[in-house]
């Protein structure tokens, strides 16, 4: 029924209505002679209309709308929000922790390792995480100092070690695979090398003004101490890959790395010697000046806090003179490997070198572990030593018991078994010069930041 | 498809360069469709061909302001309501329709009933038209537009402004309406 009446109703269109073709022809030379006249001379059709007009012949005409909004947005998208984006990354870029364009930096550095990790290799990925690496040195090189950014320091530091572990993973993975070359190693274990340089002198200035137990410190020396682990693991990286043929780095090249890497943990060890032999001639001029105190306040109220302060620096003294012997077979033993590597590099033992390499590096990072014990140690005695001298040289009685409850109140098992004494809060006191050359309670080991590239 | 797309390309040069022989061309596809489609609502073929002119000249001056067209056909088919409507209102009073005209005339209308000549058809057509004639405007107009003009239903949709599935529901009620009048 539907169908016959359907095809009914659609018959009506061939036989029922149909123009007389004479009006139709008629009427199309009335049409054409009045829409000639409504023709502009010129006609100006604009980019848009063109592109409409093409996309309509393309495509149905229902998409043409929606293709030129869709068009239109992607151009602004494509245009506009990259301009946006990389102004405000642009403007980043040199943003510190605790800065509020900080996050911004941060977040195009993550999308810059998600995109790499997409569609680059592990040895792009890795010269990416030690890119970033070296950021995030150089902002705790900025951030040290200042005390309004020193909250964030451990947090970068934090990120700086994140950074180490995923490089350390990608040398790991590199052993068993083609994923990295000699020369890849070479660059990760120079870069290394930099942002262990920058650690060093944070934690030289978080000595300075910190106590032993303090995060920031711990997160500083944990990382340097990292930083150096994957410098190691580089110059390994770049010895295997390089017994294995690959040429992007000369046998010359290889022997210079793993030299130049015993020259600095001897120098290390050196150093670390030459504090704590510092600190025990500071702990030697101190024993013997309240020593001498000792006898004058017999009978007196600062008597028995002389006595005390004496006994104290004896113990630490003694600890100091124990580290220095240990310090001195630590430092021995070094130099004979130090020799022993010389002489594997002459007879192309670059294995054993590396093996003898990595000894020298673990004896450098206890020693300087046994040289921070004894600074920590050493430190807090020094300012509370230089009161008591410089009380006894006013001889007030009113500057003897400010001192005499400074003392007491700062407990000096306290001091020596924590640490928990910062020593800018002495400053207030009047402090004259330590009588003593020799006193420094900052380690010699870098005296100014290196400077480190980011770029 | 071709038919398609030659006209697509007419609408390209029509809007890129006015070209009035393109505009021709387009006259010459829908010129019979648009005078059936006003020819149905009207009372005479004077007041289809009045129409049907102004129609295609009202889509020319429509083509010339730029605005756009994202279907030529189902734009002239609007225009030709909205004229029809117009005249209406110009009457004020109940459309005279083509099929309550034929059915007083006895089909002389196009080509004359030609058609009618087929008698079982003529029989069926005329049962067929009485009962459209039954049928209110909208359900006439969209059973024409659906069944006699062969739109599609979006088409239908746009020249009648109610969207796609309206429409369908219109076809459907308006097309079991009609074989209801038949049936009785």
């Amino acid at each position: 029924m539907s169908r016959e009446l359907k095809r009914q109703l659609n018959s009506m269109k061939h036989e029922a209505v149909k123009p007389n073709a004479e009006w139709v022809a008629k009427n199309r030379s009335l049409l054409l002679s009045q829409i000639k006249n409504t023709i502009p001379q010129k006609v100006q059709v604009s980019f848009n209309t063109r592109f409409e007009a093409v996309l309509a012949i393309l495509m149905p005409e229902s998409l043409v709308s929606g293709t030129v909004r869709f068009v239109a947005i992607s151009l602004i998208v494509v245009m506009v929000a990259p301009s946006l984006y990389y102004g405000t990354v642009m403007a980043s870029q040199e943003s510190l922790p605790g800065e509020n364009l900080y996050g911004a930096k941060r977040y195009a550095e993550k999308i810059q390792v998600t995109v790499v990790g997409l569609i680059g290799n592990t040895s792009d990925e890795t010269k990416l995480h030690v890119e970033l690496a070296k950021k995030r040195a150089d902002e705790t090189s900025k951030i040290i100092n200042d005390p309004s950014k020193m909250s964030n320091v451990a947090n970068t530091v934090a990120d700086l070690r994140s950074e180490m572990n995923t490089i350390s993973d990608k040398l790991d993975q590199s052993k068993n695979s083609g994923t990295m070359s000699a020369g890849d190693a070479q660059n990760i274990k120079q870069n290394t090398d930099q942002i262990k340089e920058v650690l060093q002198v944070a934690k030289n200035d978080l000595m300075a003004v910190s106590a032993g137990n303090d995060r920031t410190l711990n997160e500083v020396k944990q990382t340097k101490d990292l930083v150096q682990d994957v410098s190691m693991q580089a110059v390994e990286v770049m010895v295997t890959k390089h017994l294995e043929g690959d040429t992007s780095v000369s046998k010359a090249e290889v022997k210079a790395a793993i030299d130049s890497t015993v020259q600095t943990s001897v120098g290390e060890v050196a150093q670390s010697r030459e504090n704590i032999a510092g600190m025990q001639t500071i702990l030697q001029t101190a024993k013997s000046d309240v020593g001498g105190l000792v006898n004058d306040f017999k009978g007196s109220a600062m008597s028995s806090t002389t006595q005390e302060i004496t006994n104290k620096i004896a113990v630490v003294y003694d600890k100091a003179n124990q580290a220095v012997q240990v310090t001195d077979t630590i430092s021995e033993e070094a130099g004979r490997k130090a020799v022993e590597v010389k002489a594997l590099l002459g007879s192309d033992n670059l294995a054993g070198a590396v093996d003898r390499m990595k000894e020298l590096s673990q004896a450098s990072k206890d020693i300087e572990t046994i040289s921070d014990k004894t600074i920590e140690q050493t430190q807090p005695l020094i300012p509370i030593v230089q009161v008591v001298k410089d009380v006894v040289a006013s001889g007030t009685t009113s500057s003897i018991d400010i001192v005499s409850s400074s003392v007491k109140l700062l407990t000096i098992d306290a001091i020596i078994s924590t640490g928990t004494i910062n020593t800018t809060s002495l400053t207030t006191l009047p402090l004259p010069k330590y009588p003593t050359s020799t006193i420094s309670t900052t380690p010699k080991v870098q005296s100014s930041t290196p400077p480190i590239s980011t770029h | 498809m071709s038919g398609k797309f030659s006209e697509k390309i007419l609408l390209y040069r029509l809007k890129t360069k006015n070209d009035p022989e393109s505009y021709a061309k387009l006259y010459d596809t829908y010129v019979e469709q648009i005078y059936r489609f006003v020819y149905f609502k009207v009372s005479g073929r004077e007041e289809a061909e009045d129409i049907t002119s102004d129609v295609f000249l009202k889509a020319w001056h429509y083509v010339q302001e730029g605005r756009d067209i994202k279907n030529f056909k189902a734009l002239l088919y609007k225009i030709a309501r909205n004229c029809v409507i117009d005249l209406y209102r110009k009457k004020s009073s109940k459309p005279e329709s083509y099929l309550e005209d034929q059915l007083a005339k006895g089909f002389e209308a196009g080509d004359r009933g030609a058609w009618l000549k087929k008698e079982t058809t003529a029989i069926d057509s005329e049962q067929i038209l009485k009962a459209l004639k039954k049928l209110k405007q909208e359900y006439q107009e969209v059973i024409t537009l659906r069944y006699v003009d062969e739109l599609e239903v979006s088409e239908i949709a746009e020249i009648v402004g109610k969207g796609p599935v309206a429409v369908r529901v219109t076809i459907h009620r308006a097309i079991t309406k009609l074989k209801t009048f038949l049936e009785e």
